[in-house]
């Protein structure tokens, strides 16, 4: 574009927008006031006002747009990333896969044990030996005390050993979160506090009798098992890190300084004594436990004040907030428990450490008893509660978890459910959610039938009649007591995985809807169907609003929320945020208040709905990545879990009407892989598991590798059944005389035979992250990842020798994936960086660039070397070029696709082998039904 | 880690400036020798955001990124032509840097990960930010034929985190200036990352 003309269209641009901004605030622009203004100060100049109202159109969406500078960004993923040195390496009989956390004395990796096969948590302290080789004895005689412990609330540890300049203990891996992590604001649940701090007097009651002492007793030391089960951490080992790390654990009486207040939570839960510079004593552990206690009754750390110096003191001298007033609910029995152990002097505390976890034990035990009287007389006769008043509701949850721990201990007299599952249309596709409308009876669904983009459809159980809402395309989120639509068109692929997209109110009957907000996640109407609550994106964050434009919560950078509902009685909106750890939440609508209901999920399309009585939250959630047989599951605001039922196959439920009837998608997910062959001359199905992958074509189309993310498999196209070859093996690649596959193990690059014989390792390869083997079957190309870019080298399969391919400056940087090998052995083709397919000679020399549409990678070669086959990565069907390397043409040589497009939602990777004569693809397809089912409870 | 230890982990500051200056005249081995350094100090950072956030406390990168920038860069340790030409050069570090390490990334991710990870996954899990980094740095070459000083503020404003008012004095415009050319840009990059893929 000339540069006056630049001029001319910024100039505008900013006069429409400041000019909007000035009329009217600019929160929604007036589309039919911005033409009039567009036309006036374009003059007639219609390419002009194309141009400026195209860019407009991205003006509101720009404003988060980059707003987040990239080096957060980097810094974010860089967290994410393992650490560096160790992972992939092998520490004496572990080989160390994760890293899963980092803290002051060293980082704690997951870790395998090769030769007990489990998995354990190996936790590295660098260098320990620096510190002298008293300071390594002494953390070796430590362990190896705090080995002896056998408790079920303690970790486990299987052994120490030293390393070079690192020493390590390996450990039972525990799964979990900390206690940190579930105290972060809010009090536990009295009936949680009190089974926590019971399991962790146990456990501090067996090492005292031995006479270890914990020393470093705080809520990041301890673990809490998704079944509720608390492992302490460090046992014995905490006091080492001392001399080593002024910063975890201060000196007895020197000047603690702190930047930010981080060392607060490690000195906050030290007893007197040890803050004092004494020795600790097992009673020490005692008053920890007894801060710790005080932090989960009520929400409050005990000792909390703005300098580590100040803490201490506090400590020493001071008394922390009365339970009393800090939780008016605490029944006076725990109340006393607490006080005792937080005692100033050792001697005022617990004699024996067995005498307060029994203590514990016991109101533990009759709970169900301590709800009833001790809590009613404590209100009664008390102040009215002033913490954000959640006293009142507090003591009506107990005793409704106390009511629901005594249906579930009863299950005898729970009559099993018989459901009525009635199945909703007979198309065959994808169903992405569905509604009840407020008769209760109609439903409204999306969903893509055919092959076909998702679609609003409406009908009634027991019709045969399915409407087609004449809606855009789209996906329902909610439909309003007052029958209006909420659904999402325009759905934006990105970075989520919940697609974001522009939330649209319409009527039932369809017609033109009205655009209400941009970026948005999900939204629910309030159940008077006045106000809509949506989730929607904001720099970098998910916002949970409500009304529009109020936040009531909001989540990390990065965080996304999914299928946000109103509670019948409007007070509570539950969502559920699959960053982090998978956690259902229920927010306040009053004062914001937060509650988890149920967490450690994985993430999926996830969505939930409140029983009709309002005390649950019903959800169809996955443990993991292909949970075959996911539960449907219901939660409480106290975090009381059940199982509902349990179907066949994978359950999305997706509405509860207000009879109790349920909306429930049942899903199907089939990886499948076809094949022709010139050989068989037609086209098959050649998955082996539900579950198929194409790893490799043969050069002469005769068979396919299939890995199905458990093993590997062997199949001719011929449609004979497939070969076991076993199993954790990646990457893998047929050699061309067909006797060998290499792959990548756990045990680094393998050849695998296909008949009998041994495997064999190939130690050169190691590193290689990819390989394609060279057709003469004597050596293959091991592509692996530098800085700044890719090194490539060809190695000898017999002597391992290792020969690097000199490759230019520019392909080092811009050549990313390696493909096929062309026929003679001499080239590799490979998709680079800026959408363009990259030709390099394997002897070296200048490698050939060919510019191409962008997402476009090579599949295979011609037997001449003149064409190369590309995919178009994403495209439905797929489509398949064949590029003229001599004319730098391409033109579409097939476009694959199956006879049923049902469900199909990918086709990728495509190879295409022996001259384009055969070729193999994967594809994904999902089909789900739709069921309305009476009669669970 | 943190702790008393901490200085011998920090690239030294002197090293880079020099390192900045010799590419800055056009060497290029200068950049490589950049790189791990560069490397070095954002793992440092990133892991220390993750201890912090494990003891409890919000993860507050910014500050964190700004104190990196600091420690990687003395700006006062070498005589510059100017203040402006230093934060030039920084910010054209920094968006290579970038750009490398999210191209590799995606390659790694791709090129190793593709044919193992099961379609349903590649379907449900996020796209990498990666490819979002190299497509932007593409579209900003872009907007760099059609208005240089645009694309040269987003370099300076999303690259290398500087202010508005810091952007202003490196280009010697006035801050409602960057505001504006800022405005514009993003939503230029937008409609072609929007409509050019």
């Amino acid at each position: 574009m000339a540069p006056d003309r630049w001029a001319e269209v910024e100039r505008i641009y900013h006069e429409v927008l400041e000019h909007e901004a000035l009329e009217q605030g600019a929160l929604e622009p007036d589309p039919g006031k911005r033409a009039a203004f567009l036309d006036e100060a374009c003059g007639g100049d219609e390419a002009l006002r194309r141009e400026v109202q195209s860019l407009l159109g991205y003006a509101q969406a720009s404003d988060t747009f980059l707003e987040r500078p990239a080096l957060e960004d980097e810094a974010e993923e860089l967290r994410q990333e393992p650490g560096p040195p160790l992972v992939q390496r092998q520490i004496d009989e572990y080989r160390i896969l994760s890293l899963l956390g980092e803290g002051g004395m060293g980082q704690v990796y997951r870790a395998k044990d090769l030769t007990l096969g489990r998995e354990v948590a190996i936790k590295v302290l660098h260098g320990l030996a620096a510190g002298g080789p008293g300071n390594l004895r002494r953390f070796e005689e430590e362990a190896r005390l705090a080995s002896v412990l056998n408790h079920p609330n303690i970790v486990t540890i299987y052994g120490v050993g030293e390393k070079s300049d690192l020493a390590y203990i390996a450990m039972e891996l525990v799964h979990g979160r900390t206690l940190r992590e579930m105290l972060s604001g809010d009090p536990l649940s009295l009936k949680v506090s009190l089974d926590l701090a019971a399991q962790l007097a146990g456990a501090l009651s067996v090492a005292h009798a031995r006479g270890i002492v914990h020393r470093d007793l705080k809520p990041e030391n301890i673990m809490v098992t998704r079944e509720g089960r608390l492992k302490v951490l460090d046992f014995g080992i905490a006091k080492l890190h001392g001399p080593r790390d002024p910063a975890t654990e201060p000196r007895p009486g020197s000047v603690v300084h702190t930047e930010d207040g981080s060392i607060l939570g490690t000195v906050g839960y030290m007893s007197p004594e040890q803050a004092a510079g004494k020795r600790a004593v097992p009673a020490s552990d005692q008053f920890s436990l007894g801060t710790i206690l005080y932090e989960m009754v009520t929400g409050r750390r005990a000792w909390k004040r703005s300098t580590a110096a100040e803490t201490l003191t506090a400590i020493i001298r001071e008394d922390p907030a009365p339970i009393a007033s800090a939780a008016p609910g605490t029944p006076k029995s725990l109340r006393w428990i607490i006080e005792r152990c937080l005692a100033k002097d050792p001697e005022d505390r617990y004699g024996s450490t067995r005498d307060l976890a029994r203590d514990l034990a016991t109101l533990r035990d009759h709970f169900a008893e301590l709800s009833g009287a001790d809590l009613t007389a404590e209100s009664a006769g008390g102040p009215p509660p002033k913490r954000r008043g959640w006293a009142a509701p507090f003591i009506a949850v107990a005793s409704a978890a106390v009511l629901g721990a005594v249906i579930l201990l009863s299950p005898l007299f729970r009559k099993p459910p018989l459901a009525d599952w009635v199945q909703i249309g007979f198309r065959r596709g994808v169903v992405w959610s569905g509604r009840f409308a407020p008769d209760g009876q109609t439903i409204v669904y999306s969903a893509a039938w055919d092959g076909e983009p998702p679609r609003l459809f409406s009908t009634r159980p027991g019709s045969t009649e399915t409407r087609t809402l004449d809606l855009p395309p789209g996906r329902l989120l909610a439909i309003s007591s007052r029958s209006e639509l909420a659904f999402l068109r325009n759905l934006r692929l990105g970075s989520k995985l919940v697609h974001p997209g522009t939330l649209v109110r319409a009527g039932l009957e369809g017609g033109v809807g009205r655009d209400v907000l941009e970026n948005v996640l999900a939204a629910d109407w309030s159940p008077d169907g006045t106000q809509l609550a949506v989730a929607r994106e904001v720099a970098g964050k998910v916002r949970l609003e409500y009304p529009i434009g109020k936040t009531l919560y909001e989540t990390e950078t990065g965080g996304e929320i999914w299928n946000l509902r109103f509670s019948p009685d409007g007070a509570w909106i539950a969502f559920y945020e699959p960053t982090g750890s998978g956690t259902v939440l229920a927010v306040r609508v009053a004062d914001g208040l937060r509650r988890v209901l149920s967490d450690g999920w994985f993430m999926s399309a996830f969505p939930l709905a409140w029983s009709p009585d309002g005390r649950e939250v019903w959800f169809t959630p996955q443990k993991q990545i292909r949970d075959r047989s996911p539960a449907l599951m219901a939660a409480t605001l106290t975090g009381q879990l059940r199982e509902v039922t349990r179907g066949p196959g994978q359950l999305r439920l997706f509405d509860i009407a207000p009879n109790g009837r349920l909306l429930i998608a049942r899903w199907d997910v089939h990886l499948g892989l076809r094949g022709f062959s010139s050989f068989s001359g037609r086209e098959r199905e050649l998955s082996a598991t539900d579950d198929s992958v194409l790893a490799d074509l043969t050069g002469d189309g005769r068979n396919v590798l299939i890995f199905d993310r458990q093993a590997l498999f062997l199949r001719p196209t011929d449609g004979s059944p497939p070969l076991r070859l076993g199993e954790g093996l990646q990457d893998a690649r047929l050699s061309p005389d067909g006797k060998w596959v290499l792959a990548g193990s756990k045990e680094g690059r393998v050849l695998v035979p296909v008949g009998a014989g041994d495997v064999r390792r190939v130690a050169a390869a190691d590193e290689c992250h990819q390989t394609e083997w060279l057709p003469d079957g004597t050596q293959f190309v091991c592509e692996r990842l530098s800085h700044p870019g890719i090194r490539l080298s060809l190695i000898e399969v017999a002597s391992g020798k290792q020969t690097d391919v000199a490759v230019p400056a520019a392909a080092v940087t811009d050549f990313e994936d390696g493909g096929p090998v062309s026929a003679d052995g001499a080239f590799l083709a490979g998709s680079g960086s800026r959408g363009d397919v990259w030709v390099l000679p394997l002897a070296g020399g200048e490698p050939r660039r060919l510019p191409t549409e962008k997402g476009m990678i090579p599949v295979g070669w011609s037997a001449t070397g003149r064409y190369l086959y590309v995919e178009r990565v994403g495209s439905m069907p797929a489509n398949i070029q064949k590029l003229d390397l001599r004319t730098g043409r391409a033109e579409t040589w097939r476009d694959l696709s199956l006879e049923d497009p049902a469900g199909i939602a990918r086709i990728h990777p495509v190879m295409v082998k022996d001259d384009g004569r055969s070729w193999a693809f994967s594809y994904l397809r999902i089909l789900s039904n739709l069921y309305v089912v009476d009669g669970l409870k | 880690m943190s702790g008393g230890k901490a200085p011998e982990l920090t690239p030294p500051a002197r090293r880079v400036t020099g390192l900045l200056v010799a590419w800055g005249a056009g060497d290029e081995s200068a950049f490589e020798q950049l790189v791990p350094l560069v490397h070095a100090e954002l793992r440092r950072l990133a892991h220390r955001a993750m201890s912090r956030e494990r003891s409890g406390h919000t993860l507050q990168t910014t500050a964190l990124v700004n104190e990196a920038y600091l420690r990687l860069i003395d700006a006062d340790g070498v005589r510059w032509q100017d203040r402006a030409h230093f934060f030039a050069m920084s910010a054209r570090l920094m968006r290579r840097i970038l750009v490398d390490h999210a191209r590799a990334r995606k390659s790694q991710k791709r090129g190793g990960a593709m044919r193992k990870v099961s379609l349903e996954e590649a379907l449900i899990l996020s796209p990498e930010r990666g490819s979002d980094l190299v497509a932007l740095d593409d579209a900003l070459k872009a907007l760099a034929a059609v208005d240089s000083r645009k694309s040269q503020v987003v370099e300076m404003r999303y690259f290398a985190g500087l202010s508005v008012e810091e952007s202003a004095e490196v280009l010697k415009v006035s801050p409602d200036t960057i505001i504006r050319d800022w405005k514009l840009a993003k939503a230029w990059l937008l409609r072609e990352l929007s409509e050019g893929a």
